[in-house]
């Protein structure tokens, strides 16, 4: 269990936002640990744990994004049980939990609600088989 | 606030002309008003058919409440009779030429004489000196040079006030910020957006342009501005910002000027006759009504123009003697321009008016786009907002809340229901220019 820090970044809420905000992250050699995104209507907030947070809020603000950042309590290895003991003390302790991201037990799962989930779908399995399949020839 | 006011009530370039009673202007104005008639009599054929369709002779004129049996002057006149047909002395007596920016066919041409740029240059001289300019000054002259009257404009009465002149021009802000610093100017005039980035500027480049700036007065012009913004700017610099009016038809800058009262502009009435009419029956509205600002040329010799229409819309205000010692009228900030008034909903809308609201929201950035849409059989007003670092939080409902407040404020404003939309940085059209604010996608009616 750390303290650490968590960058926020506004964007307006439509396709390819993500994808620039991880791009610009990826170019600076900086790791995604975990992210949320958090929506509005028609925008949103990305929030992300970064493997090292001063740099990326560089890269990002570089970027001309608008970021803010804040310390948040990162715990790893939780179960449900270990979730309803630390939430109920919480509760009786009145401090109250205004999000939290992450998943349960060994799995790490990524949660998406999509505008269209049929399509969304196709384009991940296409994306994980060409993952599976041996790199085609370029011949 | 950099200057002391006190200081300025003494401050007159051409303390007669500038001092003159009420009483006197309107004689001057009836004097100059009659040669004028005269003058375009002899010397332009354009306003000798025009005068004479009317059945005006030269002497018919006799004074100023006679103003309105005269034809107006429109800017298409002026493109119908490019690019020399409004001259009223004989081409070798023109020793400048500009011309407005012409987006869409014929740019409109201004022609000077020499006592033209003499009289120009001292009504420049004039407002800056009404505004704290002294010869001690080192003053920025950040607008375009060339054909844009704004530039040379500034330069030669600046010049004429023996400050020291720095023709920067627009562009290439950071160099413009360190010549700015390392020069030690105290005095400059830019567009208001312009200004509002050079100050934005200098924090990036890590200089207080309060503390590390010696700028003590600023003029800002040539665009639609609220004095919102100007309220920005002064926080910004730290020193009195200036409205400054004029349009390149009429000769460019100088046609009227904020004193240090700050309220109102005063128009030299001794070179310009003003009135407010209406835009559509083209009556004459009393001082405290809006309209469209109409302006006769009293001492220009090249190209003096009649009643012309310069389709900014702005009042007249009450004509008691400023605090400054000027009785030269007054008139308001300019609300926008009947072009650019938008009509929603049987509305109408001045972008000045949304940016006036924004510019008093503290963290709210300076650029935004007026987004007008058809939904159906309704106008729809949408407000583009760029997030900035210094109002995003990290939380949501911030943002949400921001949005509401914003959105609240603008229906009060307005009258209207809109909605506020907030966008990434950087995403809307920066304004190195002159801004593009509104987006209208209605189709054509």
């Amino acid at each position: 269990m750390k303290v650490r820090k968590q960058i926020s970044v506004f964007v307006e809420n439509k396709p390819g936002r993500l994808s620039k905000v991880l791009e610009v992250l990826r170019d600076g050699g900086i790791g995604v640990e975990a992210f949320m995104i958090a929506d509005a209507g028609e925008f949103g907030i990305i929030h992300l744990i970064l493997s090292d947070p001063a740099r990326g809020k560089e890269r990002l603000v570089e970027s001309s994004f608008a970021i803010s950042e804040s310390d948040v309590l990162v715990l790893g290895s939780v179960d449900q049980d270990l979730l309803l003991e630390l939430s109920t003390e919480l509760g009786r302790s009145d401090i109250n939990i205004q999000y939290a991201y992450g998943s349960l037990g060994e799995k790490d799962l990524i949660v998406m609600k999509l505008s269209d989930l049929e399509r969304g779908e196709e384009i991940f399995k296409g994306i994980l088989s060409s993952r599976r399949a041996p790199p085609a020839s370029s011949e | 606030m950099g200057r002391a006011k006190g200081a300025l009530k003494n401050a007159f370039w051409e303390p007669e002309a500038e001092r003159l009673s009420p009483k006197r202007i309107k004689e001057v104005q009836n004097e100059r008003l009659r040669g004028l008639v005269r003058r375009v009599y002899e010397g332009s054929a354009f306003y000798r058919k025009l005068l004479r369709e009317r059945g005006i002779g030269p002497d018919s004129i006799r004074s100023i409440e006679d103003l309105e049996k005269l034809p107006f002057t429109t800017k298409e006149d002026l493109r119908d009779n490019y690019p020399f047909g409004l001259l009223a002395v004989p081409f070798s007596k023109v020793v400048r030429i500009h011309t407005s920016s012409g987006t869409t066919g014929n740019p409109t041409v201004v022609a000077y004489s020499r006592r033209d740029l003499e009289i120009w240059a001292n009504c420049i001289a004039r407002c800056l000196t009404m505004t704290g300019v002294t010869p001690e000054d080192v003053f920025q002259v950040i607008l375009g040079y060339g054909l844009f009257t704004g530039g040379l404009g500034f330069h030669y009465g600046a010049e004429l006030i023996g400050a020291k002149v720095l023709p920067s021009s627009t562009g290439g802000t950071k160099r413009q910020v360190k010549l700015m610093k390392d020069f030690g100017v105290t005095a400059f005039t830019s567009i208001p957006s312009y200004a509002l980035y050079l100050g934005e500027t200098a924090i990036e480049m890590g200089i207080n342009p309060q503390k590390d700036l010696r700028v003590k007065t600023i003029s800002c012009g040539a665009e639609p501005w609220s004095e919102g913004t100007r309220d920005k700017l002064e926080d910004l610099f730290g020193c009195m910002v200036f409205n400054s009016y004029g349009l390149s038809e009429v000769g460019g800058p100088g046609v009227a000027f904020e004193c240090i009262a700050q309220d109102g502009l005063h128009v030299w009435s001794d070179h310009f006759l003003i009135e407010v009419i209406d835009p559509k029956t083209g009556e004459a509205l009393p001082p405290g009504e809006e309209g469209e600002l109409v302006i006769t040329t009293l001492s220009r010799e090249a190209m003096p123009l009649i009643r012309y229409r310069t389709r900014d819309i702005a009042m007249i205000l009450d004509d008691d003697v400023c605090e400054c010692g000027r009785a030269h009228r007054r008139i308001s900030w300019i609300k926008g321009r009947t072009d650019d008034m938008i009509k929603i909903r049987g509305v109408n809308v001045f972008p000045s008016q949304i940016e006036h609201v924004l510019m008093r929201m503290p963290g709210v950035g300076n650029n935004y786009q007026i987004v007008v849409e058809k939904k159906g059989h309704m106008d729809e007003l949408k407000v583009r907002i760029e997030v900035t670092g210094d109002i995003f939080k990290g939380e949501l409902k911030d943002l949400v809340e921001l949005r509401e407040r914003i959105s609240s404020e603008l229906e009060n404003a307005l009258g209207l229901r809109l909605t506020v939309e907030l966008a990434e940085p950087g995403s809307l059209p920066r304004a190195e220019g002159k801004a593009v604010r509104v987006l209208d996608r209605r189709p054509e009616r």
